[in-house]
C-alpha cells in the first residue's frame, strides 16, 4: 500500500532537474499546463510527450518506477479515454459496438484529454521526486510574498504547508502500522461486500484521527515550547537562490510557450 | 507450534530507488513451546522480522514455515487462519484502540476470526485479570483509560485469542517497573502452564536474559547468533560492537571480580542470587 503511488514522494539524487530551483521548476510547470491547454494540433502533443520523456530522463528517475508509482493514474486516464470514445458525438461515424456509435472525434478529443491528464500529472508528480517538501514551501512563499501588503499572512501559512507536507509521510507510515495491528486482530478490509469494507474502515480511521490530533497538540507545545510566535521576520537556514542556468530555463519556457501559442492561434 | 526460517530476506520496495534490504539470509528455528527472544540494537530488523511471523510481510525470498503454513504465497484464507494461531502485538499497541468500550475492543478479534462470542464474553474478566486489571473496566470507554491500562486493554485484546503461538514486540515500553515485570510474568505463566510459543522482542538485554530460553540476535538484518542466555553472558564482550548491553548485574559482577578479585562463576546473575553471595562472603569473612 505504501509503495503503490508516488505522488508527493521525494527521490534524493544529484541530476539536472534536481539542481534547478524549485521556482524555476513550478514557473516551468505552469508554463507547461498553459500550453497543454491553449494547443489543439495533435502534432504538438508529441512534441509534449517528448519533452516530458526528456525531462524524466534527465531527472535520473528510472521511467519503470514512475510507471509502476503511477497505477492508479493509468486506469482514470485509460477511462478517460474510452468515455470520449464511447460518448463523443462529434465527426465522422466509423463503426458501431453494441449500440454506440463510434466517431472519429472521440478517439481524437479522448487522446487530448487524456494526454492532458497524463501529461500533467507525470509533471507535477517530477516535481515533487525532484524538490525536496520544504524547498517547495520556500518557492510558494516567494511567490506569495506580494500577498503579504494585503494582510495575507503567508508566512503562516507557508509554515503550514510545510508541516502538512512534512507530515504525510508520518501519517502514511501511521496509517501501515495500525492496519497492520488491526490485521493482525483479523481484520480483512480487501474483500467480502462494499458495505463491509465501508465499516472495516472505521477500525483504522478512528486511531488515525486520534493519532493525528495527539500529534497537533504535541508539535504545538513543542513549538511554544522553543519560543515559536508566529513566523514574521524569520529569517531561513536554507536560502533558495537562482542560478545562470534557472534564468535560462524559464527564458527558454517562455519563448517556447508564446510560440507554440502564436503557432495555433 | 514450530517456526522454521529458511534463508529469508526481506527488501522493502524492492526494484525502486528508495529500496531497503532489511533482512538478509536469515536461517534460524523457533522451536515449538519455546520462549524465544529477539533482540537487537533499533533498526536491526526485529519488527520486520516479526511481521513475517504472521504473514503480515512475506518473504522476498526464501521461506518462513509456521506449523503447517508456509509462506510466501499463502492466500487471504489460511494467512487469516494463520493469524488467528499467531497471535502479534505490535510495540504501542494503545494505538489501535478504537470501539466504544473495552468490552467490544476485546471481542474485536474473536468477532474477525469468527469465534464463538458467548463463550468468550464469560471469559472477559480472566482476560483482564491477567493483563492486571479488572471487571470494571469492560464497560469503560478506552478513551478514558492511561496509557498503561489503554496497553493493557490492546494485549489483553489479542490474548483473548488464545493463540498458539504469541509475537510482542517490546510489551513492556513505557510501563512502570511493577507493571512491567506483572506482564513478563504472564507471558511466562503462558509459556510454562499453557504451553504457549512465546516470541518476545525487545532490546532490553535484562528481560531477554531473564526470561527467554533462546535468543536471536540480530545486526544489520542478518543473525549475529542464535544462542542460549547462558553462552551469550560468556561472550558479553562482543555485545557492545553490535550495540547491546548485558544486563547490569552482569557488569557488578564483572566490577566486583575486577576491583575485588572475587571469583564469580555462576552465570545465572540476577540481582538476588549476587546480593546473596555477598551477604554469604561477608557473614563469612566476619566469622573469621
Amino acid at each position: 500500500m505504501k509503495q503503490s503511488f508516488i505522488l508527493g514522494q521525494y527521490i534524493p539524487r544529484d541530476s539536472f532537474i534536481h539542481r534547478l530551483d524549485p521556482r524555476t521548476k513550478i514557473i516551468s510547470l505552469i508554463l507547461f499546463v498553459i500550453t497543454m491547454f491553449v494547443i489543439d494540433r495533435l502534432f504538438i502533443y508529441s512534441l509534449l510527450y517528448g519533452f516530458v520523456l526528456g525531462c524524466v530522463l534527465l531527472s535520473t528517475i528510472p521511467i519503470t518506477y514512475l510507471i509502476k508509482g503511477l497505477k492508479p493514474v493509468w486506469w482514470l486516464v485509460v477511462i478517460t479515454f474510452i468515455f470520449h470514445v464511447l460518448f463523443q458525438r462529434d465527426g465522422e461515424a466509423l463503426f458501431d459496438v453494441f449500440g454506440f456509435i463510434i466517431y472519429d472525434q472521440g478517439f481524437i478529443q479522448g487522446g487530448e484529454i487524456a494526454s492532458r491528464l497524463l501529461l500533467m500529472i507525470v509533471m507535477a508528480t517530477l516535481l515533487t521526486l525532484t524538490t525536496p517538501p520544504l524547498a517547495i514551501t520556500d518557492a510558494m512563499r516567494w511567490f506569495l510574498a506580494p500577498l503579504t501588503r494585503l494582510g495575507l499572512p503567508i508566512n503562516e501559512l507557508a509554515i503550514m504547508m510545510a508541516i502538512s507536507l512534512r507530515l504525510i509521510p508520518t501519517m502514511t507510515e501511521e496509517m501501515d502500522k495500525i492496519s497492520k495491528a488491526q490485521a493482525a486482530r483479523g481484520l480483512d478490509y480487501t474483500r467480502g461486500r462494499l458495505r463491509d469494507r465501508l465499516k472495516a474502515l472505521l477500525p483504522l480511521l478512528i486511531p488515525l484521527f486520534i493519532s493525528a490530533f495527539k500529534r497537533a497538540e504535541a508539535l504545538a507545545m513543542a513549538m511554544e515550547a522553543r519560543g515559536y510566535q508566529g513566523a514574521d521576520h524569520r529569517t531561513s537556514y536554507r536560502q533558495i537562490a537562482f542560478r545562470t542556468m534557472d534564468y535560462i530555463i524559464v527564458c527558454l519556457m517562455t519563448t517556447a510557450t508564446v510560440s507554440i501559442y502564436l503557432m495555433t492561434g | 507450534m514450530e517456526i522454521v526460517f529458511e534463508d529469508v530476506d526481506y527488501i522493502y520496495q524492492p526494484n525502486t530507488p528508495l529500496e531497503h534490504v532489511a533482512l538478509q539470509d536469515l536461517s534460524f528455528t523457533i522451536p515449538s513451546q519455546s520462549f524465544t527472544a529477539i533482540v537487537g540494537r533499533t533498526g536491526s530488523g526485529k519488527s520486520t522480522l516479526l511481521q513475517q511471523l504472521n504473514g503480515l510481510l512475506q518473504p522476498t525470498s526464501g521461506t518462513v514455515t509456521i506449523g503447517n503454513t508456509r509462506l510466501p504465497g499463502v492466500k487471504a484464507k489460511p494467512l487469516k487462519e494463520l493469524r488467528r494461531r499467531v497471535g502479534l502485538v505490535f510495540q504501542y499497541p494503545e494505538h489501535q484502540l478504537f470501539e466504544e468500550t473495552v468490552k467490544q475492543e476485546l471481542l474485536f478479534g474473536p468477532k474477525n476470526f469468527g469465534l464463538d462470542l458467548a463463550q468468550l464474553e464469560a471469559q472477559l474478566p480472566q482476560v483482564l485479570q491477567d493483563v492486571g486489571l479488572d471487571e470494571s473496566f469492560l464497560e469503560r470507554s478506552p478513551f478514558t483509560l492511561s496509557g498503561g491500562q489503554m496497553k493493557r486493554v490492546a494485549l489483553a485484546s489479542v490474548l483473548i485469542l488464545d493463540s498458539e503461538v504469541l509475537v510482542l514486540d517490546e510489551p513492556t515500553a513505557g510501563l512502570d517497573p511493577v507493571g512491567k515485570k506483572q506482564l513478563l510474568q504472564l507471558f511466562r505463566y503462558l509459556n510454562e502452564e499453557k504451553g504457549k510459543t512465546v516470541v518476545l522482542v525487545t532490546h532490553n538485554m535484562e528481560d531477554a536474559m531473564a526470561y527467554a530460553d533462546q535468543l536471536v540476535v540480530l545486526n544489520d538484518g542478518c543473525i549475529d547468533r542464535v544462542t542460549s542466555p547462558k553462552h551469550l553472558i560468556e561472550k558479553r564482550d562482543q555485545l557492545e560492537a553490535i550495540g547491546l548491553a548485558p544486563p547490569e548485574s552482569i557488569k557488578f559482577v564483572d566490577y566486583m571480580k575486577q576491583t575485588l578479585d572475587v571469583n564469580w562463576n555462576g552465570h545465572e546473575a540476577t540481582v538476588v542470587t549476587v546480593s546473596q553471595a555477598l551477604i554469604n562472603r561477608i557473614k563469612a569473612g566476619a566469622n573469621k
